[in-house]
């Protein structure tokens, strides 16, 4: 290859990384995730100043319950980073009906764990991939095709759930309370998987393509990569995480229920959010999304400890959503 | 008011600073009333900052602007430029993508309220887009984000001129002219000129330095944020300029390009050579018969005519045809007017690079390597040491200036055009598509350009260049030149002059342009 003549004033600065203390503090300052774990330790903080319970039981419990909102918000943080107004409303619905059929087929049984997971997965990833026909194919937005999908999987699980009683297996039961030491497996398992999830958003071709559907559409498709069928992949991992997060729910909380998705349906996009995620698309931030699922978590069980009422709860939720996004404005949006 | 003063605009002693760069140093200049009136500089000299000084959308640290007589200290901005008289074309578009034409009329001509908003809007911009650029062809109900980047160009530019309810005293134009083709620039220019005499003065940045010296009457030159000299238009020369931006030797000694494979200028082409077929674009004939372009490995060829006559529409075929791997074979790709199948792979780059170029989230390492990550990853992941590799060899192989990891939005236009370059020319595919590669980039740069393409043809990759500037093509082995959505003549780089290519574009009929181009989504 020609090597072109470099002029003398083209100084070539490579890509140097100075580590001294001063950027390493500055990058921790302007990240975005700094809110959500300022947030989750000030709640932390707060809850054992106000009801005096120990610091590391209250920590332990909010990673095992945070770990569901964790779960299912990855798969909503790929389908909002993608873009194009991407946003999953049927993954409440996913998990019930999830949890209901895993049930079925564990009976109790630790025998059928496996089954019932992939089943409850499998079912997640077909609603998934009628979503991403209906908003792809058919070309209907996000909230609308979503939305569908979630109201039909909704009166499927109406019906059906009333000729089922389904039980989960006791060891996965076991499995989302048991603890080694003072650290809750349940709990890192979820750190697991976000850290597994962040590297497959930030260092595979794969994620980067994700990050870059979400930005411009157009100019990912000029650059090799297929818009439609990356945003497509958004949907079915979503349903996927939201089928897995159904079975672990269920079994930690003894069983399947109508009302069992319910409140993740707009948590798992405030987490999303709460973590420094653009809510436009583009750029997603699984670190951030971790500790706004611990965040949510504890400012449930502080609400519970001051006895705040369910209302108050959700006004200080979204509250605490208004300031996040106020704090952290679109970057595109400040030059 | 101090309306009748001689100068619509004074600049005295500006500077401004991003971090740690001086992007403008005590620049002052001054434009008459009336007068047209040129910046020249390399990318990153400091035009456009200058300009946003001047308009007032960015605050400088020091120095006063006096536009029409009325003096405001640089360091405060402007709400409503606009109210002063004053409009301005960004070199990057910002015409908002999902309104209509007319309503996109409206924004910016206040006088079009009430009722029929739209239509008086659309009325205002149409008297002046028709004598600003005849046979336009762009249509009130258009939306934006379907028009070609040089429509959008054509909005913008005329939107100034509107006599809304203050009527245009200074018009600010950064790189009006960097999509449109030879015959809209020349009616661009006319109608400054007719509006320079009714009182209106113009600032204008572009590359195109003929442009300048045949149209303004005035030249600054810039030169690390500094305006370094002022030359009359009549008896500037392009190196008086070049040599006053400070780069002299490199660029002047330019020569016409190799023209080494055919030298065949009939219409049905077909280049001696005997290397393998990368390209084959077929098209009914006029006698009914198929008549078949066939593109060669390591030609370079140009995709020339009038803007919107099809060129942009074939070289998106040749994208859309084009396999995933190098080598492969897809399905023949069928437009309108052509049948385009394609052996290999490609890469492409945009010239309109807000939409289809940059990822602005993005620093400028993660814009580069992005189209090259199949090949820096192992076990699903992206080796990081690779990927910087990668992005270090096209640094200094384009002789991009700063830091990779700086976000791409700090670059100057120029300079984001060459780390979109380097994302594809980093591929190394059978092909490599340049869609008016060098928007905005200063000539130094377009010389390095050059001298890479024809060493990357020369290597084997096969480059088909579609350029709004005739002057271009000269660096092509073949020119194809476009009319109404056909391929009517090719003939060599060489022959490929201004005037030839004019000629056959306008094939001695009356053409208007067919509404083809940007539908890609």
């Amino acid at each position: 290859m020609t090597n072109l003549e470099t002029r003398p004033e083209t100084t070539l600065s490579a890509p140097t990384t100075n580590r001294t203390a001063g950027t390493v503090a500055l990058r921790v300052l302007k990240h975005p995730a700094l809110p959500a774990f300022v947030g989750m330790i000030a709640i932390w903080l707060a809850i054992g100043a106000i009801a005096g319970r120990g610091l590391v039981e209250t920590i332990s419990a909010g990673i095992i319950i945070a770990t569901f909102l964790v779960i299912v918000g990855i798969g909503q943080l790929f389908v909002i980073t993608v873009g194009n107004g991407g946003i999953d409303l049927s993954v409440s619905y996913v998990m019930t009906l999830s949890a209901f059929l895993a049930c079925q087929i564990m009976a109790g049984n630790d025998a059928n764990i496996a089954t019932g997971i992939i089943v409850a997965v499998i079912a997640g990833v077909v609603a998934g991939a009628v979503s991403a026909a209906l908003i792809e194919f058919v070309g209907m937005p996000p909230l609308v095709g979503t939305l569908a999908v979630g109201f039909a999987l909704q009166t499927i699980t109406l019906i059906y759930s009333g000729s089922v009683v389904g039980v989960a297996s006791p060891a996965l039961s076991d499995f989302t309370t048991a603890q080694i030491g003072p650290f809750p497996i349940f709990g890192i398992v979820g750190i697991v998987i976000a850290v597994a999830f962040a590297v497959i958003l930030k260092r595979t071709s794969y994620g980067r393509r994700i990050e870059a559907v979400g930005q411009k559409p157009v100019a990912a498709s000029f650059a090799n990569a297929r818009p439609a069928l990356i945003r497509a992949s958004a949907y079915v991992l979503s349903g996927g995480m939201a089928g897995l997060a159904g079975v672990f729910l269920a079994a930690y909380s003894g069983g399947p229920s109508l009302g069992l998705g319910t409140s993740y349906q707009l948590a798992s996009i405030a987490v999303v959010v709460l973590g420094g995620s653009l809510i436009a698309g583009g750029r997603g931030i699984i670190s951030g999304l971790w500790a706004g699922a611990v965040l949510l978590t504890l400012l449930t069980t502080l609400a519970n400890i001051t006895r705040l009422s369910g209302g108050w709860q959700f006004i200080i939720q979204g509250a605490l959503i208004v300031l996040v996004l106020a704090l952290s404005r679109n970057p595109l949006a400040r030059r | 008011m101090s309306d009748q003063s001689p100068d619509t605009l004074v600049v005295q002693g500006v500077s401004k600073r991003f971090g740690s760069t001086l992007a403008v140093n005590d620049a002052s200049f001054t434009v008459r009333r009336g007068e047209l009136i040129g910046i020249a500089g390399h990318n990153g000299a400091g035009k456009s900052t200058i300009l946003k000084v001047v308009n007032g959308t960015i605050a400088g640290d020091s120095g006063t602007v006096t536009v029409n007589g009325i003096a405001r200290s640089a360091d405060t901005t402007v709400a409503h430029p606009e109210k002063l008289g004053v409009r301005t074309v960004y070199q990057e578009l910002s015409l908002c993508a999902s309104l209509r034409v007319d309503e996109t009329a409206a924004i910016f001509d206040h006088s079009a309220r009430g009722l029929s908003w739209r239509s008086t809007a659309w009325h205002n911009l149409r008297t002046v887009l028709d004598e600003m650029f005849p046979g336009h062809g762009i249509r009130k109900d258009a939306k934006i984000s379907e028009l070609s980047i040089a429509r959008r160009q054509m909005i913008e530019c005329a939107s100034t001129m509107i006599d809304s309810t203050v009527r245009p005293a200074l018009v600010i134009l950064d790189e009006p002219t960097s999509s449109l083709d030879a015959a809209s620039t020349a009616s661009f220019y006319a109608y400054l000129k007719k509006r320079a005499a009714e009182g209106v003065s113009v600032i204008i940045t572009t590359h195109r330095l003929h442009e300048m010296i045949d149209n303004l009457s005035r030249i600054y030159v810039m030169r690390d944020g500094q305006v370094l000299s002022e030359q009359r238009a009549e008896g500037a020369t392009k190196e008086s300029i070049v040599t006053a931006m400070g780069l002299a030797a490199h660029e002047s000694s330019r020569v016409a390009p190799i023209a080494d494979s055919s030298t065949v200028t009939t219409t049905d082409a077909r280049p001696t050579t005997a290397s393998e077929v990368i390209v084959r674009l077929e098209q009914p004939g006029d006698d009914g018969a198929s008549e078949v372009f066939e593109i060669r490995k390591g030609e370079i060829i140009g995709f020339a005519g009038l803007e919107g006559h099809g060129q942009l529409l074939a070289l998106e075929a040749v994208y859309r045809a084009s396999a995933r791997r190098s080598g492969a074979v897809r399905a023949p790709r069928r437009t309108a007017h052509h049948a385009v199948s394609v052996t290999g792979d490609s890469a492409y780059v945009s010239g309109d690079r807000g939409v289809r170029g940059i990822f602005p989230l993005w620093d400028v390492a993660t814009n580069i390597s992005f189209s090259s990550l199949g090949k820096l990853t192992a076990g699903g992941l992206v080796k990081p040491k690779a990927e910087a590799a990668l992005v270090h060899e096209w640094y200094s192989r384009l002789g991009i200036k700063g830091q990779s990891t700086d976000p791409i939005t700090s670059l100057s236009g120029g300079t984001q055009q060459k780390a979109l370059m380097a994302r594809a020319m980093a591929v190394g595919s059978d092909l490599l598509l340049l869609e008016d590669p060098t928007r905005g980039v200063d000539q130094a740069t377009k010389s390095e350009v050059y001298e890479l393409l024809r060493g990357q043809a020369a290597e084997g990759q096969t480059i088909v260049w579609y350029s709004t500037e005739n002057e271009e093509l000269r660096n092509c082995d073949r020119v194809f030149v476009f009319r109404v959505g056909k391929i009517v003549a090719t003939i060599t780089g060489a022959d490929a002059t201004e005037d030839a290519v004019i000629a056959l574009s306008f094939g001695g009929q009356d053409v208007a342009p067919i509404d083809l181009e940007g539908a890609v989504r």
